[in-house]
């Protein structure tokens, strides 16, 4: 009898496998789980200090307390970015839902940007330009889009690497129990 | 003589209750070719619904490739102060992994972000930091992963560790398995050239005087 089980342990291990392997590919595709997000290293933290313009007024720089209406989001975007495209009907309907979110224009170009915003829409309070990328640095940006979400005290709970959608929104963010 | 016939009509007996077996152990082989198949008809299928990701894809790899240009171009102009900063400066960015090419080093990655984290690597040595610092300031802001030695800790300790056990787990099932085959070689051997024991002693001779048993008599 024991030879007999020694004889399916190939398949029984084979289809072990594939289950797992079937399952996972499934999570992947569902965009429920990406195996090349890194957790960001700001979680419980403020945002580092920074010294930027704003979008459209190149006369005005910004440090970190003037972010100052949380809860919100960071969205981290540029116009060389295709996701940051796909995501901007979503971030739009959130912005008129009332979500706060403050822009973060990396490593882009200023007039590509305002022209961005005017064409499809602007969903942002606020938009700091980051032209060499350095506050995306410090925060851990690898890659737009980023949405960080920072709660009431404006402490970092989540990062979301890639593009934000409603089932990112539903499944990732409303459960962090955010008043917004 | 009768030993052998005895031992060949064995083999063959388990052969033959192998055979039906033996194409079932084949099983998840022809499984995982079919498998393999479906998805490759599964993807061609993507494809063809998604042209125009594709074409975006293009898209976004030439925009990397004109950035990739500028980049190459402001490295040849990184001035070292002298050639111990140099080889500091090529060691960290071989040592540092890329986040988002993430199985590429700093040194090997073409993505925008690993350029900036060279540059900032090499800023960060005109400023005096010593190699442990930098390598704290770009764990401070890309965590762990971005070390190609990370430290042992609670988190690291399967990727330390986990070869060595694999490793020892699989010698000592070999040693085992090969002391167990030596044993059964040797019993082998022992029973071909060593005294036959009691038992079969008296085996042989119920059979020798069994006379129902002779063959052709009558």
């Amino acid at each position: 009898m024991s030879d007999r089980l020694k004889l399916f342990a190939p398949l029984i291990v084979f289809v072990l496998l594939a289950g797992m392997f079937f399952v996972l590919q499934k999570r992947i595709a569902s965009g429920e789980y990406n195996p090349s997000a890194l957790p960001s290293q700001l979680i419980g933290k403020n945002i580092p200090e920074f010294s930027l313009t704003v979008l459209n007024d190149p006369s005005l720089t910004l440090g970190r307390d003037d972010l100052d209406r949380m809860p919100a989001l960071i969205n981290v975007w540029a116009t060389w970015c295709i996701a940051c495209r796909v995501e901007h009907a979503y971030l739009n309907q959130l912005a008129e839902n009332g979500v706060t979110i403050y822009g973060l224009n990396y490593k882009d170009e200023r007039a590509a940007a305002l022209q961005w915003l005017s064409r499809f829409g602007n969903p942002y309070i606020l938009n700091l330009f980051d032209e060499r990328g350095k506050l995306g640095l410090n925060m851990g940006v690898y890659g737009a889009p980023e949405t960080y979400v920072l709660d009431s005290r404006g402490k970092i709970r989540y990062r979301h690497v890639g593009i934000m959608s409603d089932s990112v929104w539903q499944e990732k963010i409303l459960p962090l129990g955010i008043n917004w | 003589m009768k030993d052998f016939f005895s031992l060949s009509l064995n083999t063959t007996i388990q052969i033959k209750q192998c055979q039906p077996f033996f194409l079932l152990r084949l099983l998840p082989l022809i499984m995982l070719t079919v498998v393999c198949h479906s998805n490759i008809y599964a993807d061609e299928g993507r494809i063809d619904g998604d042209i125009s990701t594709a074409s975006e894809t293009v898209s976004i790899q030439s925009t990397s490739v004109d950035l990739n240009r500028q980049i190459n171009d402001a490295e040849d102009l990184l001035a070292f102060t002298d050639s111990d900063q140099r080889n500091r400066y090529y060691s960290l960015i071989a040592e540092l992994r890329c986040p988002k090419c993430q199985n590429q080093n700093l040194a090997d990655s073409d993505a925008p972000i690993a350029k900036d984290l060279r540059q900032e690597i090499f800023n960060l040595l005109q400023e005096g930091l010593k190699d442990q610092q930098i390598l704290e300031f770009m764990e401070a802001r890309y965590g762990e992963f971005v070390l190609y030695s990370p430290p042992i800790n609670t988190a690291t300790v399967t990727l330390w560790f986990a070869p060595l056990l694999l490793a020892l787990i699989t010698s000592l099932t070999l040693m085992v398995r090969i002391k167990r085959r030596q044993a059964e070689v040797e019993a082998n051997d022992n029973d071909k050239t060593g005294s036959i024991d009691e038992l079969k002693k008296q085996r042989l001779r119920t059979l020798l005087d069994d006379d129902s048993v002779r063959v052709g008599n009558e």
